[in-house]
């Protein structure tokens, strides 16, 4: 099963259309595939069975933009580039990394829920969505959340809805809490030899009083393009990033800080490099051949560096880009045939002493893969899982076999 | 399954267990349980699933809005002997502890640290962890650094089927964000039993300043002010005249008696950016009227400043026996409008109504005082609550914005939410909770339509 299945699009111009269409599909039992920008269809399982594409990217208009409120509603085929925009405006931003770059949608983002680099300081895209208008599998649709920056009443549902993959619910409509724009962004970086240094540095960053945005660990060659990223040569084999962002007086104050830290742990201070290669960090996975494999290892802040040296034991032609803050580690691997479910079963295996999850974020659809070979044993919550998709979708049809549900 | 020593059923110690902090409605329940592990909170559901008989989890019993009261009948089980500190791992900064650990505890814990919790309730003396969980509770520094949600990377759930679920603290794709719907679930859909929680850097430096107004409203446009100028203060705390009073009876500040609000403004960071920061927010206040800005001039002062704001529903008991907080939110720029609406309701319904607020997140707290002998008085009382709540739907706003919906609220979540809205909350609420025995008849109005599925099997398919 390929794109191909997907032949059919449609593009609602409203919610009301959404609804109406999905209730359709709903009563002939067709699978609705959600896309937006189409920028990361091909993350997740290829789709289940034959289905129409519901494209969200009519529903791109701002339906109140309360900027003095710091809050903005937007339909959730807006894309990235144009939400920035708007809100650059006021000197506001979404401080999350549009790690499939620009073209993305809002609601595309908010179905993942993607991490980035600067997580670490300023959590996901989930700790900025305040409320939504869904569809659910029949066609019907509803409200959760709100506008107000802090709500208790009733369950969060858009928590729940955001990193569901568009299997619970279409998302019509969000509401986004916003943050003023810091003024710069600034980073610096290393070229670190071995993993007792990776790991000395690592502890005096985290540690750090000057709250960096994001603390990167770089490896493999599809780094070398950025003579600045690299780490080949005499670097290596690590590169370590670090990402401060504020007004430009206190960036100045912030680094100073970070320099003493370094200093008093003896460690080598970072040199600055261009801000620009922030945005080849941060956009990697737009910008790799659709060709190859990506996966998550998931591990706790401490064991990364255990994370990457086993990633280089077994996976040594691999490059990564591991969110030193959360733990969490982006793999790409340049020839996808070369994983196979074999490979990431081993992988897995081996770095569940360390605790930690291993998921197949993206391989060739052409392979033959197993639910449990991308995302990994079905897990204790696997029945709630399936109890709440059985309620919001009864029928199966959204997003059949894209992620962890059986199509 | 919890031992003799770990259950009451002795009338005289049950009183205790009658009701939390939202004291209007009281039910003495027929056992108090304190399990001391995951373990036998498990065995204790389990049983009380297989019976049918309701379970209600219960940390400090702080909580605001009745979510810790039994009504009904139905088991507590307390978490208030489950206070272990499982793990600190500053090099993951994140702590480990068991649900009924008190949230100040942590702060004593970390404080040869440059680590904190920021959660922050003004409660956090007194309450646990779990109820911090189950309430999604904030705090004043809420507006700088979130709710509890924002700050919880793994919990022990224990679902209302009884069984034990572990999620985190690693983060991973291949599932659904469990720790954000349970956060904020009032014991209805579980009971958390543990918690990896993400630790914050204290800042380097504060600047904290009283800033005097002559109006409420002046002081809720100089907040509104401060957000669209771009600043995020760590924390914009306001208090109004009445609660003044009390708060000077009870620890003597020196705030000024004619002073109509005082609102309490903390930047935190690092100090080179803090000078002009301060400078902004002092130019805004002055735009809006403010009489008077005085910074805190020691740590100490500091320290007291936040006692007063902190203590402050604590010292109404001066000014009445009975009173009830409200607990109301909108856009941060309706605000003003919020505040006259409250004044206003006050007023007509001859109920008096102090004011303290999380003016920086919009969130208001209105504490209407009573005489709890007079029952007309009560009632009066409760109709202006109510009212309360419908001017903060009126103005795009909610009815809860941390102390959740409990008992108190119930009433309004139909004004607030469509049937259709409040469907989506049965489907989860089946999903974790079948038989319906986790604090059943709180958080949620009944279910407008039971699926036949749902009363057939009872389980999650
Ligand atoms: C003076 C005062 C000031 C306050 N200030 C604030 C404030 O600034 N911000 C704020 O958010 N709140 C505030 N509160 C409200 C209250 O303190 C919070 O809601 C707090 O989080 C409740 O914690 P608790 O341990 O007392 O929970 P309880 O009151 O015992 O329970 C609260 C709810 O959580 C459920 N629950 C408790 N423990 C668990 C568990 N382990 N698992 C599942 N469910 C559980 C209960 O069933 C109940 O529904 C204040 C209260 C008072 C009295």
């Amino acid at each position: 099963m390929s794109q191909d299945a997907v032949a059919e699009t449609i593009t609602p111009q409203s919610i009301g259309d959404a609804a109406r269409a999905i209730a359709d599909a709903a009563a002939q039992r067709r699978a609705i595939y959600s896309v937006g920008g189409r920028t990361h269809f091909e993350y997740g399982c290829p789709p289940g069975r034959p289905g129409i594409a519901l494209c969200t990217t009519a529903m791109q208009e701002v339906i109140d933009y309360s900027f003095r409120d710091l809050t903005i509603t937007v339909g959730a085929g807006m894309r990235l580039h144009r939400l920035a925009e708007i809100l650059a405006q006021q000197s506001q931003f979404l401080p999350i990394d549009f790690v499939f770059g620009g073209d993305s949608t809002i609601g595309g983002m908010v179905a993942w829920s993607p991490p980035g680099p600067r997580s670490y300081r300023w959590g996901s895209i989930r700790d900025y969505v305040l409320g939504m208008r869904a569809i659910d599998g029949d066609g019907r649709s509803f409200c959760v959340g709100g506008r107000v920056v802090k709500n208790a009443a009733g369950y969060n549902v858009t928590r729940l809805l955001t990193g569901s993959w568009g299997t619970l619910a279409l998302i019509g409509e969000v509401t986004l809490m916003v943050r003023p724009l810091p003024e710069q962004r600034r980073l610096w970086s290393w070229s670190v030899k071995g993993p007792e240094e990776l790991e000395r540095l690592l502890s005096c960053l985290i540690a750090s009083r000057c709250e960096p945005s994001a603390i990167e660990v770089i490896g493999g060659t599809w780094w070398d393009r950025e003579p600045v990223l690299a780490t080949v040569g005499e670097n290596g084999p690590f590169r370590v990033a670090v990402v401060l962002e504020g007004a430009a007086r206190e960036l100045d104050g912030l680094w100073d800080t970070l320099w003493r830290e370094l200093t008093e742990a003896e460690l080598r201070i970072g040199e600055e490099i261009p801000v620009e290669s922030y945005d080849r960090l941060s956009g990697f996975l737009a910008e790799i051949p659709r060709s190859g494999v990506v996966y998550e290892l998931d591990v706790r802040p401490s064991r990364v560096v255990a994370g990457l040296e086993l990633l280089s034991n077994l996976r040594p032609r691999a490059s990564y880009l591991a969110h030193a803050g959360t733990g969490k580690i982006l793999v790409f691997e340049e020839s996808g045939d070369e994983f196979t479910p074999e490979v990431a079963a081993q992988l897995r295996a081996a770095v569940m002493p360390l605790d930690g999850r291993l998921v197949v974020l993206r391989f060739p659809w052409s392979g033959t893969w197993e639910r449990v070979a991308v995302w990994g044993p079905v897990s204790p919550t696997g029945r709630y899982m399936q109890g709440l998709k059985d309620r919001f979708d009864p029928h199966g049809i959204l997003n059949p076999g894209r992620y962890v549900f059986p199509p | 399954m919890v031992g003799a020593e770990n259950l009451i059923t002795r009338p005289s110690e049950l009183v205790v267990y009658e009701c939390d902090g939202y004291t209007l409605e009281k039910e003495t329940p027929p056992a108090v349980v304190f399990p001391n592990s995951t373990e036998a909170v498990a065995s204790v559901v389990r049983v009380c699933r297989e019976h049918e008989v309701p379970v209600l989890a219960r940390g400090a019993g702080t909580g605001l809005a009745g979510g810790a009261t039994p009504l009904g009948g139905g088991v507590v089980l307390s978490l208030a002997r489950m206070k272990k500190i499982l793990d600190i791992s500053l090099r993951d900064r994140m702590v480990h502890v068991q649900a009924g650990v008190l949230n100040l505890e942590l702060s004593s814990l970390l404080s040869d640290t440059h680590w904190h919790f920021a959660p922050d309730p003004s409660s956090q003396v007194a309450c646990t962890i779990g109820g911090n969980i189950a309430t999604n509770a904030g705090g004043p520094h809420t507006l700088k650094y979130g709710v509890t949600v924002n700050h919880v990377l793994g919990v022990t759930w224990v679902a209302g089927t009884g069984e034990v679920i572990q999620v985190g603290p690693e983060a991973t794709s291949a599932e659904f964000d469990w720790i954000g719907l349970w956060t904020g679930s009032e014991g209805t859909l579980g009971v958390a039993t543990e918690a990896w929680l993400r630790l914050t850097p204290l800042p380097l430096a504060h600047r904290t300043f009283r800033v005097i107004f002559q109006s409420v409203e002046d002081a809720c446009n100089a907040v509104s002010r401060i957000i669209a100028a771009g600043l995020i203060p760590a924390a914009m705390e306001l208090m109004d005249r009445g609660i003044l009073q009390a708060v000077e009876d009870a620890f003597h500040f020196g705030f000024p008696s004619e002073a109509e609000a005082i609102l309490v403004v903390e930047l935190d960071g690092i100090p080179i950016a803090l000078d002009e920061q301060e400078r902004i927010v002092a130019q805004l206040c002055r735009d809006c009227h403010a009489q008077e800005i005085v910074s805190a001039a020691s740590e100490e002062e500091r320290a007291l400043l936040w006692r007063c704001r902190k203590s402050a529903v604590g010292a109404v008991g001066r000014l009445s026996t009975g009173y009830f907080i409200q607990d109301g939110v909108v856009p941060r720029t309706r605000l003003p409008e919020l505040v006259r609406r409250v004044a206003n309701i006050g007023c007509e319904r001859g109920v008096r109504i102090v004011n303290v607020a999380h003016a920086g997140d919009g969130n208001i707290h209105p504490i209407l005082l009573f005489d709890e002998r007079d029952p007309d008085e009560v009632r009066r009382a409760m109709a202006a609550g109510r009212a309360i709540l419908e001017a903060c739907i009126e103005l795009g706003g909610s009815i809860t914005a941390e102390h959740g919906v409990g008992i108190e609220k119930l009433p309004l979540m139909t004004a607030l939410f469509s049937p259709d809205d409040l469907d989506v909350f049965w489907r989860v609420k089946r999903v974790f909770d079948p038989a319906n025995i986790m604090t059943p008849g709180k958080l949620l109005p009944p279910p407008p339509r039971l699926s036949q599925q749902d009363e057939k099997n009872g389980q999650p398919r």
